[in-house]
């Protein structure tokens, strides 16, 4: 896998990424035909796989609301609320945690105790990985040849 | 500390309860108490070397002897980590909530989080104190054993493509290419997925 120049150990796993919004992706992410990184994520709450959009410009993780919904009382919310300017308005949520898992093709699959922002947010099927509070400890590098995103635990 | 709260509420025409204090009527003034506990004690800190105008403007609001409730969070992102961390362990909780709310509310997520690790080991009384510090705490991350196969993705693109037109509006569960469950909606699909009990997460996407 990756590794530091002085040969440590950088990542210890990758996944593919697609960067064209293909058909079958949720409508959000084909508003237009730029490219950007699209990578698997599951919810282990659910057991479910979504695809996910990863924007390093983003605070937090982002679910739409029927992925809100579904996951109901296994959301760990704290009562910590706030109204966020969006580009669907300004949209009133809780701030809370949720557990999210980067499965890996090749190495080891990684889960991820996140900060989440619960919300109205009404793209469907959409999760948006930010950087802070779901990035900000993980090793990561983009392959754009081969598609491929590697990532690690920030303190291997 | 009721004497302190009840000085601060006559003083500002607000009810004497701490609810007073969640209200934060004096949000950006400076309060200074001569009687009434000490919560505020700390030197000025040292300017580091790149010293910004923020940091320049920022109002002097501690004093010795005196208390001071409105902490400017200009003023605290101006500070290195370490003297962060100091200041943060002489706020009483009501002041550490307010700082913590500002920064929330203005968009400082930075410095929320900053913050946030400033206060860890902290003995902290207030529960809406503690769920802010769990949820702005960075994130933590674990190894899992899950694995996913490469020909899972591709397969279930390809199914995607070749079947886009008969399941159009409807929702699907794929795993390795292959269809598990549909559904009209979500909540339905969800329902026949309960039904087979599978060990792998499917992929679940609705086809447009």
């Amino acid at each position: 896998m990756l590794q530091t120049p002085a040969g440590d150990c950088f990542t210890t796993s990758w996944l593919t990424y697609q960067e064209d919004a293909t058909e079958s992706m949720p409508a959000a992410y084909r508003r237009d035909d730029s490219q950007k990184i699209y990578i698997p994520i599951i919810l282990p709450d659910l057991n479910e796989r979504y695809t996910a959009l990863l924007d390093t410009g983003a605070p937090y993780v982002v679910l739409a609301r029927n992925l809100v919904a579904a996951l109901g009382d296994k959301l760990r919310t704290t009562g910590v609320k706030k109204r966020l300017l969006t580009r669907h308005g300004p949209i009133d949520g809780e701030w809370g945690r949720i557990e999210l898992e980067l499965p890996a093709e090749e190495g080891h699959s990684l889960k991820v105790d996140a900060t989440a922002f619960y919300c109205d947010w009404p793209d469907e099927d959409c999760v948006v990985l930010g950087y802070m509070g779901f990035l900000q400890r993980i090793r990561f590098g983009i392959d754009s040849v081969q598609c491929r995103f590697y990532f690690g635990q920030a303190d291997e | 500390m009721d004497s302190f709260i009840a000085g601060l509420a006559a003083k500002f025409g607000v009810s004497s309860s701490v609810r007073a204090f969640e209200q934060r009527p004096w949000r950006g003034e400076v309060v200074t108490v001569d009687q009434g506990s000490i919560l505020w004690t700390r030197k000025e800190p040292k300017a580091p070397p790149s010293v910004s105008s923020a940091h320049q403007s920022a109002p002097p609001f501690h004093r010795d002897k005196a208390a001071a409730i409105a902490v400017p969070t200009s003023y605290l992102g101006a500070l290195s980590v370490p003297d962060l961390e100091s200041v943060l362990q002489q706020m009483s909780e009501i002041q550490l909530l307010d700082v913590l709310n500002s920064a929330m509310e203005s968009g400082q997520l930075g410095l929320l989080q900053r913050m946030v690790g400033g206060l860890k080991g902290r003995d902290l009384g207030s529960k809406q104190l503690s769920n802010m510090i769990e949820v702005f705490s960075p994130p933590k991350v674990s190894r899992s054993g899950r694995k996913l196969a490469a020909a899972d993705i591709k397969s279930n693109r390809q199914w995607c493509a070749a079947n886009a037109a008969e399941y159009q509006g409807r929702w699907v569960a794929l795993v390795d290419g292959e269809l598990l469950a549909v559904g009209d909606t979500l909540v339905e699909l969800r329902a026949h997925l309960r039904d087979k009990m599978i060990e792998a997460a499917p992929l679940i996407q609705r086809i447009h």
